[in-house]
């Protein structure tokens, strides 16, 4: 007849810290882990809603002085329409520009919008050769435009052929308000 | 009169010849015993919760038990009560499964332990404690009576290590113990045949022989013997007298004189006075029992000495066992509850927190984002308008202050996070014109910073002609 041989002490010691130790962590990833997290992400919340109501406390003190700034400018980023709409609307004012000046537009290139949190940033590349006299006209008049446009890059070079010609390549930026911007 | 409620984790119980039980208990002032007169009596307390006790202690006759004195090869009692189960086959002719058996020490020789072997038979002992479960006691000791006896006589002569013999008269037998050390040697019951019992306890042959084992085994030491009586009603001086005349070979050490403890009796509710207890005289014999059963629970040498069935000690060992782990598992369980409630707790006062915070962020929320968005926006504005007007800035400055002899080919403008750079490639006719070409734009407002970064003579028909590149940082247009 077979029997089962009796456990030693220490085989029970072993099997019972072992069970200990496992049951243990069954429990704590099960009941107290969730729970410590739920607290951390509870705890992350607070403190950024704490740092949200400061900034706006902040932006509350600041109100009249923003107001009457924004006021000024606020002429330079209206919005009309959508993204394309105003796409084309910048590239219009563009030509509108480059219409009355003896320039020979090689190529426009419409780059990807960069488009942030309450405002898009439109960038058209265009490459174009001039008289140096009419480029400049085109860069004073983008200079001066009552849009918020600017000549960000730039490069001229001067033709070979023809002395008083050059060859630029230009990236013009402009910014408009989001739609969803919550300024009026 | 007094209302007594008993709550104790130990307690001994003696059933009386009148049907009766005795019951002692440890309590605050000392051994508490108490005499039920009826077992339903007692069986009403304790379901009444009057009397609350854990484990119970009982005797039965010594009488019923067969005793086998051993040698075995053990240097302790343990080992020696876990030789027993290999030796009882041989000292009785009875199925060993019938019998509950168990030992307590005689005395210690080199190397080998002499043991008194206690054997009772499983019907026997189930039909002697029938009384008591019909009284609600479920014993969790049993031992025999003279044990207990001799247990109380050990406790009141604050164990004497010298030979001694515990004379006990009770009402209708004597129970002469004899005992070396605190050790338990041979006990005997002489029932008396007539009232007149002391001319028979004087003459008792089985008291003479008692006498005469005693004197052999206190030979080894001193040749002195104690004698402990309890129950008689003679003056101390007389008894002395009639045994040092009566038996002249015996030289009695000391003589001490006892009185068993005086139960009190317990009142039903239902008698008149109420559930309590009152002073009364109850049979000595029991109450000295129930007493002496009390005394022998914490006493080392008769833990082996349980003659309850081994299969019945188990169960309720693993009972015990299974209880605590049950205690154990529920107490971890409330701790992690606790814990989890604790952190539960812990997040509700965070949410509570945070849900106050929104509530003083809802009111200003549109107007504050509002500002923000404005603020972005002006700040962006900014950003683009700074620096806007520095194209036509730049070719006023190339024109004015570049000199004759610097003829400009290529100009690249990069703007970029904080600062605008801008890279001419241009030639000149010497190589010193080139490099005098930074000098030159020092007077300028915004190229002021012109470097010259790589010059080159370059060989032409009829000359030469120097091509160099030059990089200026403007970092501000100041209007």
């Amino acid at each position: 007849m077979k029997t089962t041989p009796k456990k030693s002490n220490r085989q029970i010691l072993l099997a019972s810290i072992t069970a200990v130790i496992i049951i243990g962590s069954l429990i704590f990833t099960t009941t107290i882990k969730p729970a410590l997290e739920k607290r951390q992400n509870y705890i992350e919340n607070l403190n950024r809603l704490k740092l949200k109501l400061r900034k706006m406390q902040a932006n509350l003190l600041i109100k009249d002085r923003i107001e009457k700034i924004y006021s000024q400018i606020k002429p330079l980023i209206k919005t009309k329409g959508t993204q394309q709409e105003q796409i084309s609307d910048f590239t219009k004012e563009l030509s509108d520009i480059y219409s009355n000046l003896n320039v020979k537009i090689r190529s426009v290139k419409i780059l990807p919008t960069v488009k942030k949190k309450f405002y898009s940033r439109f960038l058209i590349k265009i490459e174009m050769s001039a008289n140096i006299t009419d480029f400049l006209k085109f860069a004073y008049a983008i200079q001066t435009h009552p849009e918020a446009i600017k000549l960000e890059q730039f490069s001229a070079k001067v033709d070979q052929e023809i002395r008083n010609n050059v060859s630029v390549s230009l990236l013009i930026s402009k910014i408009s308000k989001s739609k969803d911007s919550p300024a009026a | 009169m007094k209302e007594q409620k008993i709550k104790t984790d130990w307690a001994s119980a003696k059933l009386t010849q009148n049907n009766g039980v005795v019951i002692c208990a440890k309590g605050k002032n000392g051994k508490n015993c108490i005499r039920f007169d009826k077992l339903t009596d007692l069986k009403q307390a304790i379901k009444s919760k009057k009397i609350s006790v854990k484990k119970w202690i009982i005797s039965v006759p010594f009488k019923r038990c067969i005793f086998k004195s051993l040698q075995l090869p053990a240097k302790e009692l343990t080992e020696a009560a876990q030789m027993l189960d290999f030796e009882i086959p041989s000292l009785i002719p009875l199925p060993p499964e019938d019998l509950i058996y168990g030992c307590t020490l005689l005395n210690k020789t080199q190397g080998m332990l002499n043991v008194l072997v206690c054997i009772i038979r499983k019907s026997i002992l189930s039909r002697l404690l029938e009384p008591y479960n019909a009284a609600a006691i479920y014993p969790n000791k049993v031992i025999f009576d003279s044990l207990a006896i001799q247990n109380f006589f050990n406790t009141v002569n604050k164990n004497s290590q010298k030979a001694r013999l515990d004379i006990f008269a009770a009402h209708k037998s004597c129970y002469i113990i004899s005992s070396r050390g605190a050790s338990y040697q041979k006990a005997d019951e002489i029932a008396y045949s007539n009232t007149n019992f002391r001319d028979e306890f004087l003459n008792s042959n089985i008291f003479a022989n008692e006498i005469s084992n005693q004197k052999t085994a206190a030979k080894s030491e001193n040749n002195n013997i104690d004698i402990s009586l309890a129950g008689l009603k003679q003056p101390t001086s007389k008894i002395k007298d009639i045994l040092q005349e009566n038996w002249q070979l015996l030289p009695v050490n000391k003589l001490s004189f006892f009185r068993p403890p005086a139960p009190h009796l317990f009142l039903a509710k239902n008698r008149c006075g109420g559930a309590g207890v009152a002073e009364s005289p109850g049979s000595p014999a029991d109450s000295l029992i129930a007493a002496g059963l009390l005394e022998s629970i914490d006493n080392a040498n008769l833990q082996y000495i349980n003659l309850l069935p081994r299969d019945d000690l188990k169960k309720a060992q693993r009972k015990s066992l299974l209880l605590n782990y049950l205690a154990t598992g529920i107490l971890s369980a409330v701790l992690i509850l606790l814990i989890w409630l604790t952190l539960a707790a812990m997040n509700w006062r965070i949410e509570e927190k945070a849900e106050k915070i929104m509530s003083k962020i809802a009111p200003i929320e549109n107007v504050a984002g509002s500002v923000e968005s404005k603020r972005e926006l002006l700040k962006a504005v900014q950003l683009q308008l700074a620096n806007r007007g520095y194209i036509t800035k730049i070719f006023q400055e190339l024109y004015k202050f570049s000199p004759k002899a610097i003829s400009i080919s290529n100009l690249k403008l990069f703007s970029e996070s904080e600062k605008t750079r801008i890279e001419i490639n241009g030639q000149a006719d010497t190589l010193s014109n080139a490099f005098e070409y930074s000098n030159a734009m020092k007077k300028a407002q915004i190229l002021n910073a012109v470097q010259i970064t790589n010059a080159q003579q370059i060989p032409r028909p009829g000359g030469s002609v120097v091509e160099f590149q030059a990089e200026c940082v403007i970092k501000e247009i100041k209007k």
